[in-house]
């Protein structure tokens, strides 16, 4: 790592008091922005040559450096200590986490060390403007009120700080009265409002001297839009002034989204959990001291306490020691927030702890992220003489069952019977009764078909029978139709005794089916039989030997049907 | 009468001193354990489990000898073998996290079955066997009374039953085939101490689940956590 250092020879006299070295290093503000003024300063109860090791390659040195000493009493001595100092500012050129020091003062040949500062630089804040109007413009001096964000979540914070422009090349200023947002219950004054750090910018083709003021990170409280109500000042120039009211500005606030989880800890920003566990070998009874620490940057300040999970039997004493360390930086607070908890163990064995977890808002990503902490494991061992102080001390009882050797027990093999063909055998027994079952009914059903078919047969049979009959005697004294349908009606019922289906079929899908079942020829005569009855049935009156001939062809196709 | 009279005979003459000797070695094993003489109660109690493999309280009172010794390789293996005849049994998955603590208390053990693995094999492979056949009556009770039943109500009835059992069948079947399979199976080992494999000079930790692939005359191959095929001496491995 490269290193610069700066080396002063502080004052010229030596110490008049034998005490122990004291070396200290101090940076402010911890947190800033690239270019913004930070102060380094070395204070020492031992005069000598200070040098800083550590300082970052973009550090840029100011030329305010100041030295001096001070005394302060040892209240526990009574004696009077001097310390001296010496500061210097400057600004970091480049984003990142620095760690600054240590600082050594060299005094003869021995070098006191210090201890180092870890100092965050972050991005420029890219404020917005308001709008600024011509005449504005044509003033000797203007101011607006810059915001770092002009919509945030509610919990959020935003950076707000006042511009100043000007025509001439301010020396100071007076009679301040700063800008004002409402309900503003949270706000933290950022940078040295002593000094102004004057530039020169050019804003709408105008070349003009241009400083910030008053950079303040509030949280605002409330949903909705809001108004910061503008600042007044007067900018001075030596001895001439110009007394001036800023533009206001507008924010909104957004209200975070309906039905936060169960653990939401009210933060909002970005935060990572982690716990430590003091001790995890532990006798039945002991207490433990667990640290829960929510680590990011956000609203730090404002998250309520996480709940930590426990497994039953673990009882949390009192409440949690809360330990704060965090900055105010343009996001907000950026640091961690320690919970120590004091956890009561009734329960003897190996336990594990399941991981606490929380939620919180992310407004970068507008949605909330829960985060839990990794799974521990303790070991607690039985104390026989430990009595539960529990509210519940059967619940504890149960927990803590005593693990004594056991009784002999064979077990049987519960394998033994599955996939055998016993097994196999039950499995299929019961499909192939059905099996058989179904086709006895079946066959049943069958034979009784076949008997019901048989009845009709004969019935039919007898019909042509009696039909015939009463045709032959009637061949020469009926009228030719009632003649000819009756041989029809004597040829279908004939037909029909072949084709049980055949009394609700017609003349020709009948003849059709049966085409199937009997010979060609003798369906040809049939077909005959009908075509014949068909042409004489309403022809002239027939002979007794053209009946006669379809009688006798009826009976041939009855006889070969009866085959 | 003659044939039962042989088997009567076998059964006084071998089976019944067997009974009594392991009874009195099982007590003599608690014995030692209630004496502080855990090296004596393991032995008795794998002396136990070698001739009734079945025991099941054998070894789990052989892990909490083992567990005393010091020997927690050897102690996860006998509750091991309980987690594989009763895969719900609390007490010994709470010891073997306490073994595994013991060996080293950043491992988190885990039992490799998950909640509904360790309950389905809870349940036998006989059980689902019952289950199995009284589905198949039912379907053929239902098959019969669809086929004869002219009600639409009923038939619908024992179309729905038939196939609610058929699907039941199916799972019975399935779920014993499983169960009997982890009943039975000889997959996975415990490495009973900190050893180093033969040819690939892995080091492999005491308590170490692993998975065997095959037995070669005097070491296993076997599979570890990361995936890694190596092959282990068969005196440091002890099968599940």
């Amino acid at each position: 790592m490269k290193s610069l250092s700066f080396i002063y020879t502080l004052f010229c006299f030596s110490l008049l008091q034998a005490q122990s070295a004291e070396v200290i290093l101090t940076v402010t503000p911890l947190s800033a922005e690239v270019g913004e003024i930070i102060t380094i300063t070395v204070k020492s109860n031992v005069q000598g040559e200070v040098e800083i090791d550590n300082l970052p390659s973009s550090f840029v040195q100011g030329y305010d450096v100041m030295s001096g000493m001070e005394q302060e009493m040892d209240y526990n001595t009574g004696q009077v200590i001097t310390y001296y100092y010496i500061s210097q500012t400057g600004a970091i050129g480049k984003k990142g986490d620095y760690s600054i020091g240590p600082a050594f003062v060299k005094k003869g040949n021995k070098t006191h060390k210090s201890n180092s500062v870890n100092v965050t630089i972050g991005d420029k804040i890219q404020a917005s403007t308001e709008n600024v109007t011509a005449e504005q413009l044509k003033n000797p001096a203007f101011g607006t009120i810059q915001t770092n964000k002009k919509s945030i979540y509610e919990g959020e914070a935003i950076v707000v700080f006042a511009k100043i422009y000007s025509h001439f090349e301010p020396t100071h200023l007076e009679g301040y009265r700063t800008y004002e947002l409402p309900g503003t219950i949270d706000k933290k004054e950022q940078g040295n409002r002593s000094r102004i750090v004057v530039n020169r910018e050019y804003f709408k083709n105008q070349e003009l001297y241009t400083f910030d003021y008053d950079k303040n990170i509030i949280f605002p409280s409330g949903t909705g839009q809001f108004k910061i109500a503008p600042y007044t000042m007067k900018l001075n120039q030596n001895r001439q002034g110009f007394q001036f009211k800023s533009n206001h500005a507008v924010i909104n606030i957004k209200p975070l989204p309906g039905n936060p989880p169960k653990d939401f800890i009210g933060a909002v920003g970005n935060f990572t959990i982690e716990q430590e566990i003091e001790a995890i070998d532990l006798n039945q009874g002991d207490v433990f001291k667990m640290l829960i620490r929510i680590i990011g940057r956000g609203n730090l300040q404002n998250i309520t306490e996480p709940s930590p999970t426990l497994p039953k039997g673990f009882i949390i004493y009192g409440d949690p020691e809360i330990k704060e360390n965090y900055i105010y930086n343009s996001h907000g607070t950026e640091g961690e927030i320690s919970y120590k908890y004091n956890v009561q163990v009734n329960k003897s064995g190996v336990t594990k702890l399941p991981p606490t977890t929380v939620s919180f808002f992310d407004p970068k990503n507008e949605k909330y992220i829960n985060i839990a902490t990794s799974p521990a494991q303790i070991k607690v061992k039985e104390d026989k003489n430990y009595i539960a102080d529990y509210e519940n001390i059967e619940e504890i009882e149960e927990l803590n069952t005593k693990h004594f050797m056991r009784k002999s027990n064979v077990i049987e093999n519960k394998s033994s019977f599955f996939g055998g063909l016993v097994f196999w055998s039950g499995v299929s027994l019961p499909f192939f009764t059905a099996l058989i079952l179904l086709f006895i009914v079946k066959k049943r059903e069958n034979s009784a078909d076949e008997t019901r078919q048989k009845q009709i047969s004969k019935k039919k049979i007898q019909q042509v029978s009696h039909s015939l009959a009463s045709i032959e005697q009637q061949l020469a004294k009926s009228n030719e139709n009632e003649f000819y349908s009756q041989i029809e009606r004597t040829l279908k019922i004939g037909l029909e005794v072949k084709i049980p289906q055949g009394e609700t079929m017609g003349k020709i899908k009948l003849l059709g089916e049966l085409s199937q079942v009997i010979k060609e020829q003798t369906l040809n005569k049939a077909k005959t039989i009908f075509d014949e009855c068909d042409q004489l049935r309403y022809g002239f009156s027939s002979d007794t030997v053209s009946r006669q001939a379809v009688l006798s062809k009826l009976k041939e196709v009855l006889s070969e049907l009866n085959e | 009468m003659k044939l039962f009279g042989k088997h009567i005979t076998t059964f006084l003459l071998f089976i019944l001193p067997l009974i009594s000797y392991g009874n009195s070695t099982f007590q003599e094993g608690v014995k030692a354990f209630n004496d502080k003489n855990y090296e004596l109660s393991a032995d008795k109690f794998d002396s136990i489990i070698s001739i009734s493999p079945l025991n099941i309280s054998a070894y789990f009172n052989y892990g909490l000898a083992k567990m005393k010794t010091g020997e927690y390789g050897e102690a996860i293996w006998g509750f091991e073998k309980v987690l594989k005849y009763n895969s719900s049994d609390a007490e010994a998955k709470e010891k073997i996290q306490e073994c595994y603590f013991e060996l080293n208390p950043d491992i988190f053990w885990t039992y490799r079955l998950n909640g509904f693995q360790s309950s389905l094999y809870s349940i036998s492979a006989n059980t689902w066997a019952v289950f199995a056949i009284i589905c198949s009556l039912i379907i053929a009770f239902s098959i019969v009374l669809f086929r004869l039943k002219k009600s639409h109500s009923i038939r619908r009835i024992m179309l729905l039953s038939g196939s609610v059992s058929t699907l039941f069948l199916i799972i019975s079947i399935l779920f014993g085939t499983l169960s009997k399979n982890h009943a039975t199976s000889t997959n996975y080992a415990i490495v009973t101490e900190n050893t180093t494999s033969v040819i690939e000079k892995v080091k492999v930790e005491e308590g170490a689940l692993i998975e065997v692939i095959e037995l070669e005359s005097n070491q296993y191959r076997v599979k570890l956590d990361d995936h890694q095929i190596v092959s282990l001496k068969k005196g440091d491995v002890k099968v599940i």
